[in-house]
């Protein structure tokens, strides 16, 4: 009986990170660590994520990641693409494990990670927060709020699905709107039960590994 | 243990990139700088945060009491 609760344990604590696609690290260039991956599914994406320093006293970095995109010449991340594959696992573990991997030689740092619109900030939380016995395997998890208020942006997007051009409305959050008084109101250890008041989401590498 | 898991796992996901990723094109300069350029912007939104000394410490403190 025990065995086979402890098989079970190990097998559903495997699972999410398995998910990941593989990754090339590219390098670290003017600061940035730069990954890329291919998602696959109904079309081959370039995805990249990147991780770059915010402040250099705390060590706090920011991720980010999107699709690579070449339009006529110029090429652009794209982190409001409408073309997705419908594999949000697979990116979200692909970026965890790039996470992981940057973890490995700045045990000491911070990871900052938040959602650009009201929809994929909400849809990471839950991916963090369904997942958190396998991320807390790694990580100390801690949410955040900020004292002002963050404007929302209402963008129209014509989308193509099976062949059927539809419209969808994203709310994207502008912290350009801040101005110049912005303050971090609190940071706790992350509560599953209280993620819909976090705006942000801090990851560092357990004391303990 | 934990360490090891993790570098194990690390190490894992490593070999079968270098796998799929063998004799792929490498990225270009100019994709690296557009990379470069994104990770840029979205640091800076948050930039902001850390405008004074006391900020830092006051940030600082809070992380530390909710590890």
């Amino acid at each position: 009986m025990i065995f086979i609760f402890t098989y079970k344990l190990k097998y559903i604590k495997l699972d999410f990170l398995d998910k990941a696609y593989s990754y090339n690290f590219e390098g670290i260039t003017n600061e940035v660590y730069q990954f890329r991956f291919i998602s696959v599914g109904t079309q081959e994406i370039t995805k990249i994520v990147s991780i770059s320093p915010i402040n250099k006293n705390l060590n706090w970095y920011s991720v980010g990641f999107g699709n690579l995109e070449n339009h006529e010449n110029t090429i652009s991340v794209n982190d409001l693409a409408e073309i997705n594959n419908n594999d949000y696992d697979e990116v979200l573990a692909t970026v965890f494990m790039c996470i992981l991997h940057f973890f490995i030689s700045n045990p000491n740092h911070t990871i900052l990670f938040f959602g650009n619109t009201l929809h994929k900030h909400r849809l990471y939380k839950q991916k963090i927060s369904s997942n958190i016995i396998i991320l807390k395997q790694y990580l100390e998890i801690s949410g955040g709020k900020i004292e002002q208020e963050i404007k929302i942006i209402e963008k129209r997007q014509t989308i193509t699905r099976k062949g059927k051009e539809h419209e969808r409305t994203i709310r994207e959050k502008d912290l350009t709107s801040f101005g110049n008084s912005v303050e971090i109101k609190s940071i706790e250890k992350y509560n599953m039960s209280k993620t819909s008041d976090y705006q942000f989401v801090l990851f560092k590498l357990k004391k303990d590994l | 243990m934990g360490a090891k898991q993790l570098r194990d796992l690390v190490e894992n996901q490593i070999e079968k990139s270098t796998n799929f990723w063998a004799g792929r094109p490498k990225m270009t300069i100019q994709e690296l700088e557009a990379v470069e350029k994104f990770a840029k912007e979205k640091s800076k939104l948050f930039e902001k945060v850390f405008d004074s000394p006391e900020k830092i410490d006051k940030i600082n403190k809070m992380q530390n009491s909710a590890l």
